[in-house]
């Protein structure tokens, strides 16, 4: 590129050329040829100091929003990790305290299962009668033994009525042949 | 090497006639100057005397062209020299130039006098270091920022903020364009097998990219 042609460009392309000469983007012959400019014209240094402010401050621009959003990214890491370390502890905790209310579970309702396996019909509405009358204790009026007001309060269902006669059929038709 | 520095300190000697100039000692290193008797040590201070006399600029005058001008010559000699170091060298030895034959510049012409002392002195210093700058040629910008704050008066974070607002206005494609090139420093043929484009393409918004900052940067 002629000396003569580059004093003739505009501030723009002026602008460009400089900035490909600060980038090392220029071919060889080139680069003399802004040399020689450089040693003559105030518009080419004018512009090659541009174009090195502007590089400069484009560098400093971009590292600061990198800083913080390496910092940012390293501040998500490390919640991500511990939200993993806090959820697996978590579940963990809770597996524990499943298992272990479980085995209360199973600890309390075992000997009340054995408790309550009936072994005749009147058993179970014995205890059906028994259970009635100790889940409503609180809410319920003591109920006058002289009368039959706790079997009308809280009746024996008739499904279990039936499946009570059911079964008592069932062993007298048993009693029946056998003999 | 000594620096010259903007708010370098000025006294009169008891000798008549002579002006003392304190140099602010910023690192080791041996004088610029041909004429080392004219420089003595006062503890960690060194001071010039030099004589004035009416074809020197008064030591106001030079730091008022330094207030004015430095930035802009270091950001030139940068261009030219690929080096931080080297420009700050070639600044200082601009500026004394400057103070011995300032005077023979017109005050309008003054800018355009000391870019091509600074050119001189770029070259000077080329050739000193005996570098082939092809051989080692790089981007002018990058290492210059390594260990420099924003706001160190080489860099005004003023210009650093308008050029911030200029990056966030560009279009997606062209902000992605000028980030490689300057920020990550891929050339132009990189980019475009990178991003799978011409390299006219590149080339295209990385200039249209600059227009654009430049006049965010040109407005204040």
């Amino acid at each position: 590129m002629a000396t003569e042609r580059i004093e003739n460009i505009s501030d723009a392309d002026l602008d460009w050329l400089a900035f490909q000469y600060a980038a090392n983007e220029l071919p060889g012959a080139e680069v003399d040829a802004f040399d020689r400019l450089l040693a003559t014209d105030e518009r080419a240094c004018a512009a090659l100091a541009r174009a090195v402010t502007l590089s400069q401050a484009v560098v400093a621009a971009e590292s600061v929003p990198a800083r913080i959003s390496g910092v940012v990214h390293r501040a998500v890491a490390v919640r991500a990790s511990d939200s993993r370390r806090f959820s697996r502890g978590l579940l963990a905790a809770t597996t524990v305290a499943c298992g272990l209310l479980f085995v209360g579970w199973l600890s309390v309702r075992a000997p009340r299962e054995e408790s309550v396996v009936p072994d005749s019909a009147a058993t179970v509405a014995s205890l059906w009668v028994a259970g009635a009358d100790e889940d409503a204790a609180d809410e319920v009026a003591v109920p006058d033994a002289a009368t039959n007001e706790l079997v009308e309060e809280d009746p024996v269902p008739g499904w279990l009525m039936a499946a009570l006669s059911e079964q008592q059929q069932a062993m007298e038709d048993e009693e029946i042949i056998s003999d | 090497m000594q620096r010259l520095n903007s708010d370098c300190g000025r006294a009169k000697d008891t000798r008549s006639g002579w002006q003392l100039i304190e140099l602010t000692t910023h690192s080791e290193g041996p004088i610029c100057r041909q004429d080392r008797d004219r420089f003595k040590h006062f503890g960690s201070h060194q001071v010039e005397y030099t004589k004035l006399d009416a074809g020197q600029l008064d030591p106001a005058a030079v730091e008022e062209l330094y207030a004015q001008y430095a930035a802009e010559l270091r950001a030139f000699l940068t261009g030219v020299l690929r080096s931080a170091d080297w420009a700050a060298e070639a600044l200082q030895s601009t500026f004394m130039k400057a103070a011995e034959a300032g005077h023979t510049a017109q005050r309008d012409t003054i800018k355009g006098w000391l870019f091509r002392v600074a050119y001189n002195e770029a070259m000077l210093l080329r050739r000193k270091q005996e570098v082939d700058q092809r051989a080692t040629r790089k981007v002018a910008w990058q290492r210059n920022l390594d260990h420099e704050p924003v706001d160190s008066g080489l860099l005004r974070a003023e210009v650093v903020e308008r050029v911030r607002r200029g990056l966030d206005v560009l279009p997606a494609d062209q902000r992605l364009v000028v980030r490689l090139r300057i920020y990550e420093e891929k050339t132009f043929a990189e980019i475009a097998r990178e991003l799978g484009i011409p390299l006219g393409t590149v080339v295209t918004r990385m200039r249209a990219a600059l227009q654009k900052l430049s006049r965010e940067l040109g407005a204040e």
